[in-house]
């Protein structure tokens, strides 16, 4: 389980440009829960996520994991614990480095990294498998550059980079927002499969109403800094994406 | 050029390889101008000669001399992750500091060393430096694309071409950024240890040039062969040394152009800055003549 507890973020303290973000925030993630994030700009989703991976520090308030204090825990010391699929395909990966070199990489977060080689004949053959499992005809090109990839495959590669590993906390930050519309159905589909299949707490912002009711077991709009709702399952199905645009 | 010119080049070559090999590191794999180099390279030979002279085991001296260009890289690296200094500026600063602690080292601007015993008189051949020289390069080679191909090295080379997710899959980008500097700083003073045993004495100003000219070896090298395969740009640098090092021979040696010794860090600076223009002039041209089309 995740708790953020009465959390305060202000960027540029002390500067006239100060703006506070987080008031006293309040949340907890129960394990298994896949929740959507929705809400307008500044609303803080993005800040919400970086205070989880340990990106910002929170200036009052504590976040703890199953109980351990985690809130000065560097994003690369908490990255043993949750994975990531950032917005910008070109960004969340490596373009100068094979996908299997990328896949080794995944697979050694927030393990020790030895002297030992980074590729065998044995985890390539793990990881055809795992590409293989999303049918996009990935499983041929392991020691095809990053780079190569259209952003539709880099991202699926990306989910494929996140699940890889066990993680407590899965954070996907508005992922399929840079794709076209056939893309971005695949790579839902595929977010949603792996979560169900491997049983994963996720936390997935959104730009999109349907998709934010559509995906998961819960809700969270947020609006100016605050959780302004917070839907649960049964509160969700009787809601329309047009309801939602009424609480920001 | 004659035998003995070609040979004397392809010393140096595989001398410089290793300093190629170090300025690959910094300025390709982890993408950190580092300009310690200057001062590192002396520092090793400083190191190794006095060390030497006081009768110490030249293996020991050469030994402890990488261990001195490592601290130094370290200090470079500690300056920038800890203090946020500018790579550059943090180089700079180390290099500047060595030039006076090489002369402490030394106690005089240089020695000589040409009766001691050094890793190369053991064997009396004719070409045993020569010999030796290339088992050496070669074994740092492999144990250079070892490393970059195991789990720590490739998450080096993950922060060089992506330090802002590099955090997410555990990687510490300080920690990474040490790594480097400390291994290639290491590499350039072996490199200074083995050209003061080869040539006989070190001097203070020795350093002079030494990121240049090993930027020029890296660019040499590419040229060749553009890859990202890690043994393919290791072979590539050690490869782009030597070249380097012959076409300055004949280019000195050439009546024609009628250039000095001296004019080796000119001639260099200017190949490395054609070697950066090129590109760009093309680019320009075809623009050109597209446009008049």
């Amino acid at each position: 389980m995740i708790e953020l507890n009465n959390i305060s973020v202000t960027f540029g303290k002390g500067t006239p440009l100060e703006c506070s973000v987080f008031k006293q925030l309040n949340l907890k993630i129960q394990p298994g829960e896949f929740i959507t994030v929705i809400g307008g700009n500044g609303a803080g989703k993005s800040t919400l996520m970086n205070l989880i991976s340990g990106e910002i520090t929170p200036d009052k308030g504590s976040i703890t994991l199953d109980h351990t204090q985690v809130t000065r825990w560097p994003a690369e010391k908490r990255a043993q614990f949750l994975s990531r699929v950032f917005q910008d395909p070109l960004l969340g990966s490596y373009a100068d480095l094979t996908i299997e070199e990328n896949l080794s990489l995944a697979l050694s977060r927030g393990k020790k990294r030895g002297l030992k080689t980074a590729l065998s004949s044995q985890l390539s053959a793990h990881f055809k498998e795992r590409l293989a499992d999303i049918g996009i005809g990935l499983e041929n090109r392991l020691s095809d550059k990053m780079g190569l990839l259209s952003g539709g495959q880099r991202q699926a590669v990306s989910l494929v980079m996140a699940t890889l590993q066990p993680s407590k906390i899965l954070l996907l930050d508005e992922h399929t927002a840079a794709l076209d519309p056939k893309m971005e159905n695949l790579i839902l589909e595929l977010t949603k499969r792996l979560i169900t299949e491997k049983n994963l707490t996720a936390l997935m912002i959104t730009h999109c109403m349907s998709q934010a009711l559509r995906m998961g077991t819960r809700t969270l709009v947020m609006h100016q800094g605050k959780i302004a709702r917070d839907l649960l399952e049964n509160e969700r199905n009787t809601l329309e994406p047009k309801d939602l645009i009424a609480f920001f | 050029m004659n035998s003995i010119q070609f040979l004397g080049a392809l010393e140096l070559g595989l001398l410089y390889a290793l300093v190629t090999l170090g300025v690959y590191l910094t300025f390709r794999i982890i993408n950190f101008p580092d300009l310690t180099v200057d001062g590192s390279f002396p520092l090793g030979a400083a190191v190794a000669a006095s060390l030497i002279v006081k009768d110490v085991n030249p293996y020991l001296a050469t030994f402890v001399a990488t261990l001195a260009g490592t601290l130094a890289g370290l200090i470079t690296g500690y300056l920038h992750v800890r203090w946020k200094i500018l790579g550059l500026l943090a180089g700079i600063l180390t290099m500047t500091a060595l030039y006076s602690i090489n002369l402490r080292i030394m106690n005089k601007p240089n020695i000589a060393l040409l009766s001691e015993p050094t890793i190369f008189s053991f064997s009396e051949g004719s070409h045993s430096t020569l010999i030796i020289l290339t088992v050496i390069v070669l074994l740092i080679g492999l144990l250079l694309y070892k490393f970059l191909t195991s789990q720590l090295g490739l998450a080096l080379r993950a922060t060089g071409i992506n330090p802002r997710v590099s955090p997410s899959y555990g990687i510490n980008i300080g920690a990474m950024t040490l790594t480097g500097l400390a291994l290639s700083n290491a590499l350039v003073a072996f490199s200074g240890a083995l050209f003061a045993q080869a040539h006989g004495f070190a001097d203070i100003s020795m350093g002079t040039g030494t990121l240049i000219t090993g930027l020029a070896s890296v660019i040499v090298g590419e040229s060749l062969f553009r890859h990202s395969r890690i043994l393919i740009g290791i072979a590539c640098c050690v490869i782009g040394s030597i070249l380097y090092r012959m076409v300055i021979a004949i280019a000195l040696n050439s009546q024609v152009v009628g250039l000095q010794a001296s004019d080796l860090n000119l001639i260099t600076s200017i190949l490395v800055i054609l070697a950066m223009l090129i590109p760009q002039l093309r680019q320009t041209i075809t623009k050109k003549i597209r446009q008049n089309i």
